[in-house]
Parts: C-alpha cells; structure tokens; sequence
C-alpha cells in the first residue's frame, strides 16, 4: 500500500515536467520570445537585463531549459510587475481568500449532492425533472447565475451584501468579523455550490443505478439490510470509484467558476488577481496562477486515486486477486 | 450526457482489471449501439432544434436578422425592452438585440472549430490506443488522462494573455485540449470491433493497419462518437463566455460573454443588459443538450 502511494506521488513528477516543459515551449513560441512573454513590448532596458540574466537568454536553448525548470522546482517565477514582489508570494497570500469560497462549496455540494443522487436513484419518476435539471446544469454559465442569485437576494430582496468580503464602512474584529465575511461569502458560495451540486448528484445517480442492478445489492437486501443501509454501506462504496475519480476529474473547471463567481461578487481572491493580472498584462502573475491552479488540479485527482484505494481495497496493488 | 461520462475508460488505471473482459466487451457494444440508432424522445430533438435552429441562423445570416449594427449608437442609452429595441439598448444607445445576433456567430464558431479539433484529434487516438494495444494503449491513454485533469479554462486564460485574445486562439487552445473524452469513447468502440470477423477478414486480406483503421473501424466509431460530441460543444460555448466576461476576447467581434460583463455594470439601471445574453447562452448549450439526449437511447 504504502509502496504504491509513493508510487503514485511519483507519477506526478513527468506530469509537473510535461507541465514545465509546456510553458518553456510557450514562452519561446510568444512573438518576440520571452522577453516580450514575461514584460510586454515597452519594457525597461533594465527589466530587460534582469530577464536575461536570470532566465540566461545568451545560453543555448538546452542550457536555458534546463535553468528555467530549475527555477520553477524551486517556485521562483519572477516578479509581478503591478504588485512589486514575487509571484509566489503574491499567489500564496490570495490562495487562503480563495480557499473560503472553494472549500465549503466543494464540501457541501459533496454532502448533499450523494444522498440526493441515492434518492434520485430509487424511483424512476424523478427522471425528466432530472433531466431537465442535469441539462440546465451543463448550459448556464457561472458567472450569469450568480449574477442572477445576486440580482434576486443582494439587489432586489437586500438579504445580502452585494460586493467584497467585508463590510468598508465597519471594521469589526473577532467573532463579529468571521460573520460579517460568512455574510458575504453566502451568495458567492451557494452559487459555486449548486453549479457544483448538479454535477454530483447526477454522477451518483448513474453510478448508483449502475450498483443497484447487481446480485450483490440484492443479496444485502434479502440479508435484511434496509434499502438505506444496502445503499449507503454496499452499493455506495462500490460505486464510488467513478464518483471520486470524476468530482476530481471537475475540479479544473470548478476551479474556472470560482475565478469567475469572484469577478462576480468582488470577492478578493486568486480571480480577482487573475482577472487584474491579465488587464495589466502582467504576465509572470498570470503564469503564477496557471501554475498553482493546475497544481491545485494534478493534487486533488491524486487524492482522488489515493481517497479510492483507500475506500476500495480490490484496486490496491498487490492486495488484488489474480 | 451523464451516462456517458460513466464510460469505464472513465475509472482509474489501477481499478480497470477487475471487471471481467467479457462484461465490459458487452457493454462496449452495448453502448455502441445506443449512441447509433435513430431517435428516442423525437420531441426533444424538436425542442433542442428551435432552441439552437435561430441561432445558427443568426450565426449565418447577422445582417439580414439584426436590425442595426451591433457596434453603433442605435437610439437613447439604457432603453428598456420595447419595439424597435426588442431587448433594450446598453449604456451607449447600442441595440442589444443586433449585439446578441453578431454574438451567436462567435460563439457557435467556437463550438464548431473547437468540437472539429477534438473529434479529430479523439478518432486518431482513440482508434489508434484501441487498434494497437499494449504499449501505444498505455502510453495514448495516460496521456489522455493527464490532458483532462489540466485546468482548460485557465490554459485558455494563459494562452490568450501571452499571445492574443483572438477567434482563432480560443478554437485552437479549447481544440486542443478537449480531446481526452472522445478519445476514451473512441478507444472503446475501436476494441468491440477490432476482433470482429470482417477487421480480421481485413487483415487477413493483407490490409495495412493504417487501411484497416482508415476504411473499416473509422466509420463504425464515427457516428457513436458524433453523438457524444455536444458536451465538447457547450463547454467551448460556456468557456468562451467565461473569458470574453474576463475581457479575454477580440475587441472588434461582438461576444455574449462581453455582453453579459458589460451588462453587469449597470445592473441597477437595465436588468436585461446582463439577463439577455446569459439566456442566449443557455438557449445554445440546452438546445444542443437537448437534441443529442433525444439521439441518444438508454
């Protein structure tokens, strides 16, 4: 077990290279190559300068590969040029800001959304609300919707605030300041989380239905179990291969939505940075949060294989039957 | 739609071996056949057609269909939905209605070039992986799930900042990296068919691989494969939105994106500047789900 963990945490390194080796190729295919890439046409001679030295530009190109991936292993991407610091830095402090939003709505779009896809499984009347609800899913942008939810309750009804995290006009500390950003957060995380919701539900639903054709689900109801318990303890963790693996597979373009729901509500987060960033052109900022964002995503799927083996012991290596 | 992304070319590398060979062959013709056969709900077929049917003539014909240029200072600014201005006009006096019509034809070319690439890209793969096998498999396939782990939208994002917001970009970005589905169904169908008598026949008749891929399982795997191509589609059309709404998007060609985004500014004076285009949007992506769940049996 613990061999194949580490096994699997190895695979991620020819991923974060492919990954590397991408933007090496990208930045050298930008018309006027990565001098123009990383500081736009109007540049300084001395950021100029800067670039070339620490990138090494007057180096063979193998040479200059090499160096440039060297820089990313240790996290170095430069310096933003709107914000005056290094782009980790500058990413790492909006990343937790972002994390309020992202972490509540991925956990309670997972609690409700499985025992809603259980339910959705049992009866086949349910079918064409589902559908219907599983199409609007997949055609309304998350960007529009929150405009909408925000049109409803912030504008029209006044139940919540309409923009940013904290209130201007107070400055309240404490407990009183955890409120004040939940009050915020409300909106943007509901919006993220039925965007989110649908997904799920309608996954669990087809893995369950899938499940429950099988003789073992019914073998665990004549031993007496409840349809509750058959389902939840039997067929659940059976199906739940595909719902993990693909609730990972949608994290990248979860992760999409939440950049835009905090473009929406004036959130302060990695979108907000991301969308000043790329107004600014400030390009090493925007590479900086590609790169996180598609870290964040190679983590959360190899989570998702680890969170499997973990509840399915016939997919561990070794422990599997010939 | 949500059936098919439970393909077992879906489920993890480490998990594959334990269904039985046969079950899942049975499935895989199974599934193949379902996508091919004529439709099951004709009615949402007819739905989803005049939902998208408009837009694509608006795609083709915007001059004909919007009544005013869509980049032109029409009548008074922020005018509420009402004849001549069917859905209002924006801060600038620009008629809406004219900018969702020159709207529709950015978004459905998106849809189309960006769905072009990737079933292109996912029938050479995918009949390549399930023709050859054993390593070419492995190494197509892997490749495939790294593919649909990256972050599209935000490659897009990159792409776009570092080398323009054009049309073009966005086919190309999106077009390269929505492959992976297709690809996985695509390797499916290729092996129900790769052992079959005439692909045998084929081989037998001393067909090159390449013949036997092109002429025999090419056009068996094609029609399922078109079938499952409309989510490819509508997540071209919602991820051109979401970056033209970034401002990511070419400053001379109207986008409903753009429209929503501009909208948003002025939501206290015309709710319809933001509403509009966002239903445009979910006309096009519903009308397209719509007609292919009506194609599809299950």
């Amino acid at each position: 077990m613990s061999r194949y963990v580490a096994w699997r945490l190895f695979q991620i390194v020819p991923m974060l290279w492919a990954v590397g080796t991408a933007l090496f190729v990208l930045l050298h295919l930008t018309p006027g190559g990565p001098i123009v890439a990383l500081t736009g046409e109007f540049a300084g001679p001395d950021t100029v300068a800067a670039i070339e030295s620490r990138l090494g530009l007057d180096r063979p190109l193998h040479e200059q590969y090499v160096r440039f991936l060297a820089l990313l292993a240790r996290g170095d991407l430069g310096e933003s040029y709107f914000y005056k610091a290094p782009v980790l830095d500058v990413v790492l402090s909006h990343l937790p800001t972002t994390l309020v939003l992202v972490a509540p709505a991925l956990l309670l779009a997972a609690l409700f959304g499985i025992p809603m896809g259980i339910f959705a499984a049992r009866g086949r009347h349910v079918g064409t609300g589902l559908l219907v609800l599983s199409l609007l899913a997949f055609a309304v942008p998350v960007f529009w919707l929150g405009h909408l939810l925000r049109l409803a309750f912030s504008v029209e009804l006044g139940w919540f605030p309409i923009h940013g995290m904290v209130d201007a006009r107070a400055d309240p500390t404490g407990l009183a300041y955890g409120l004040d950003v939940a009050h915020h957060a409300a909106l943007p995380v509901l919006t993220l989380t039925l965007h989110q919701l649908a997904f799920t539900m309608l996954l669990t639903r087809s893995a369950m239905i899938f499940e429950r054709r099988r003789p073992y689900f019914v073998t665990a109801l004549m031993k007496g179990n409840s349809l509750w318990r058959a389902e939840s303890r039997h067929a659940l963790p059976n199906g739940s291969l595909s719902i993990v693996t693909l609730f990972a597979n949608r994290i990248g373009w979860f992760m999409a939505g939440a950049l835009l729901i905090e473009i929406v509500y004036g959130w302060p987060g990695l979108g907000q940075l991301a969308n000043g960033a790329t107004r600014n052109r400030d390009y090493p900022l925007v590479i900086g949060i590609v790169l996180a964002v598609t870290l964040v995503t190679l983590m959360a799927n190899l989570a998702a294989d680890l969170l499997y083996m973990w509840i399915d012991p016939r997919v561990r290596p070794g422990e599997r039957r010939a | 739609m949500t059936d098919r992304v439970l393909d077992d070319g879906d489920r993890p590398a480490a998990a594959r071996g334990w269904r039985s060979t046969a079950a899942r062959r049975g499935a895989e013709v199974e599934s193949g056949l379902r996508a091919a056969i004529a439709p099951r709900r004709p009615a949402t077929v007819w739905i989803g057609l005049l939902l998208v049917g408009p837009m694509v003539l608006a795609a083709c014909f915007p001059d004909l269909i919007a009544p005013y240029d869509p980049f032109a200072n029409a009548g008074p600014p922020l005018a509420a939905p009402r004849v001549p201005f069917l859905f209002g006009t924006d801060d600038l006096g620009r008629d809406l209605f004219s900018g969702i019509v020159a709207g529709a034809r950015t978004s459905l070319l998106v849809a189309a070039f960006v769905t072009a690439i990737s079933v292109a890209i996912g029938l050479v793969v995918g009949v390549t992986a399930g023709f050859f096998g054993g390593l070419v498999d492995d190494l197509l396939m892997r490749l495939a799930e790294f593919v649909q782990v990256l972050p599209r939208f935000f490659i897009a994002l990159l792409v776009l900042t570092l080398f323009g917001a054009s049309v073009l970009n966005i086919c190309i970005v999106l077009g390269l990296f929505s492959w992976p589905g297709l690809a996985r169904l695509t390797r499916a169908e290729t092996l129900s068919h790769r052992e079959r008598e005439y692909v045998r026949a084929a081989v037998a008749m001393g067909g090159s691989n390449a013949w036997i891929m092109r002429k025999h399982i090419l056009p068996q795997v094609g029609r399922p494969v078109m079938a499952v191509a409309a989510p490819v589609a509508t997540s071209a059309i919602l991820t051109e939105a979401g970056l033209s709404y970034l401002g990511l998007s070419d400053p001379n060609v109207m986008s409903w994106g753009k429209l929503i985004q501009n909208g948003q500014t002025f939501f206290t004076h015309g709710w319809w500047l933001s509403v509009m285009p966002g239903l445009a949007v979910v006309a096009t992506c519903l009308g397209l789900a719509l007609m292919v769940e009506g194609l599809r049996r299950d």
